[in-house]
């Protein structure tokens, strides 16, 4: 298994949207490697006929009727002034982000 | 107290519910100050017992009416903070109920505050807590174990009768262990997940963390139940019959008695199995010739299920935002924020996840550990043809020391090498305090792990208080 290099993590880092300032880079580079070194032993087993196992227990799912339900508009005004107080910064009850696309003009 | 003495003071009116409150706020503020098990206390608590006191009569047959306990900060109490530890929710304050305090309010029961944990609850020993570590009463030199080493703490300490903590490869299981306390895992989707901040979702399960295994036991059916927030979420059966011990099979794990394990852990591990032994149970050794490579599994299926969970913290939504006179666009906000809120550990865990589920890697890494998982469910099922339950060390090694496995993370992760296994194939597993270590003139606790299959999580409390009964 190569040693990821400090490029490789940049790009994860870019990936994860998290700010890893340069001299970071060498530290993660080495603990990820090391993670990832250690994960290498499960190449011992031969796992060319197994099944992955993507749930611990056997579930089913989970279905209801199709029948609209109750809409309770009190319950759901609420929610919404609940969520809203989180809300850091408002404007005519709207909350109020950075703008995604850059201004053209 | 156990919660078994405290439902018979309340009871036998010895104790009202406000003196039981005020017990433990005193204990809290003359201990806590050292111990740091709480990140919050729930300033309605006297309210709440006071009004309990007036309601008895509604109490009906519910035993934990008017109890105090306490829970780990990252499962949700409505108007109560829910900081999982982290920076990134320090400010955030539940907009909702989890289904498990829910249920417990629903019969009464009254929290005390919130516990200290591992950010995210990722951690072995509460050391990566954005607010400070955790200290073990037994010891304050040395860590309670992690993540719920908070609610651990508290429960040893005697500052709450019991808690609520959550366990993804561990974290209840192993702080019991160091704690000396009772630590238990219910089977995967017992306790509804709704309302706990979600950490690795095919292993993250909520269970309590108490004095006794018959506190366990009284507990836990005030948990459970199918939840429709929650399709992971089923219903277990109370088995209710004691086994007769002497028609009991324990197998002891073969690969957990090697490398790596403390003699002096050892030893304890076998003592206990002489007390079933003198029951008449039978007990022999068992192997699970691919457990071991369950930590291996582990840390590649954790990361990539925390990578893809904690995507939520995105600076806008909750907690940790982008401040209002950031220049930057949405993505450098995004960025910012996550880089600034998250701490090392969290940041180590997105990254490999983020690695091992990108293009070209999936298949060598999450794939393969998929598979893997696979087979260490197989040789289980195997071992449960020939035993009723399987026994093994709960850690490998005694509680240490503060900072002395944070520079080596995978020596840290090796502390949960024994517990990772239950939470992969989702069998109950309960850590229960068997004994002690004498080391630099303190009695260290040792846990002793009992796993039982899916959906025997009364049988499996059953056969933990047979030993439980045997030596108090």
């Amino acid at each position: 298994m190569e040693k990821l290099t400090k490029g490789e993590v940049k790009k994860v880092a870019e990936l994860s949207r998290l700010n890893i300032e340069e001299k970071e880079l060498e530290y993660y580079a080495e603990e990820l490697s090391s993670v990832l070194e250690y994960a290498r032993q499960l190449d011992e087993l031969d796992t060319s006929s197994v099944e992955p196992m993507t749930q611990a227990v056997n579930l089913q799912t989970v279905l209801r009727d199709d029948i609209q339900e109750e809409s309770n508009t009190n319950i759901r005004a609420r929610a919404v002034e609940v969520l809203m107080r989180a809300v850091p910064f408002k404007h005519n009850g709207f909350a109020k982000v950075k703008s995604v696309f850059k201004d053209r003009n | 107290m156990t919660v078994k003495e405290i439902i018979k003071k309340l009871k036998e009116k010895e104790i009202s519910s406000a003196e039981l409150v005020e017990h433990y706020l005193g204990r809290i503020k003359e201990a806590d100050g050292e111990i740091k098990s709480y990140l919050s206390l729930n300033e309605e608590a006297r309210k709440e017992a006071l009004s309990a006191d007036e309601k008895l009569s509604a109490r009906g047959d519910s035993p934990l009416f008017g109890i105090p306990y306490a829970v780990k900060d990252n499962i949700l109490a409505k108007d109560l903070p829910a900081t999982a530890g982290s920076r990134m929710l320090e400010n955030y304050t539940a907009a909702y109920e989890s289904t498990v305090v829910k249920n417990l309010r629903g019969e009464g029961s009254i929290i005390l505050g919130k516990t200290n944990m591992d950010e995210f609850a990722m951690g072995s020993s509460t050391e990566n807590s954005a607010f400070g570590p955790t200290k073990n009463p037994v010891d304050t030199a040395r860590v309670p174990g992690g993540s719920s080493g908070g609610s651990a703490a508290a429960v040893a300490a005697g500052l709450a009768p019991w808690a609520l903590g959550s366990d993804t490869g561990g974290s209840i299981r192993q702080p019991a262990a160091f704690c000396g306390v009772v630590g238990f895992k219910p089977t995967y989707g017992a306790v509804s997940r709704h309302g706990l901040i979600a950490m690795a979702s095919s292993l993250d399960q909520i269970g309590p963390l108490t004095r006794t295994v018959e506190d366990a036991k009284i507990v836990f059916p005030y948990l459970l139940g199918r939840d429709k927030m929650d399709a992971t979420s089923l219903e277990i059966e109370e088995q209710g019959n004691i086994k007769n011990p002497k028609n009991l099979k324990i197998g002891i794990v073969k690969e957990f008695l090697g490398e790596g394990l403390d003699e002096r852990i050892k030893n304890k591990t076998m003592e206990a199995l002489d007390v079933y032994k003198s029951l008449g149970a039978e007990v022999k050794e068992i192997s699970l010739p691919r457990a071991s490579y369950g930590l291996a599994v582990y840390y590649i299926i954790m990361p990539s299920e925390v990578s893809s969970n904690l995507a939520r913290y995105d600076g806008i939504r909750y907690g940790k935002h982008i401040a209002e006179d950031f220049t930057g666009d949405l993505l450098d906000g995004y960025i910012e924020v996550r880089g600034a809120g998250l701490g090392k550990e969290t940041k180590r865990r997105i990254m490999l996840g983020t690695h091992t589920l990108s293009s070209g890697y999936y298949d060598a890494y999450y794939l393969k550990a998929q598979k893997v998982r696979s087979m260490i469910a197989e040789d289980f099922a195997e071992a449960f043809k020939e035993v009723d339950v399987i026994v093994s060390p709960t850690t490998p090694g005694l509680p240490f020391k503060f900072g002395e496995k944070t520079d080596n993370p995978i020596s840290m992760y090796l502390s949960d090498v024994y517990t990772v296994s239950a939470n992969l194939v989702g069998l109950p597993a309960i850590s229960i305090p068997v004994g002690t270590v004498s080391e630099d003139g303190k009695d260290l606790p040792v846990g002793l792990q009992l796993m039982s299959p899916h959906k025997k999580d009364y049988e499996l409390l059953d056969i933990a208080g047979l030993y439980e009964k045997e030596v108090s």
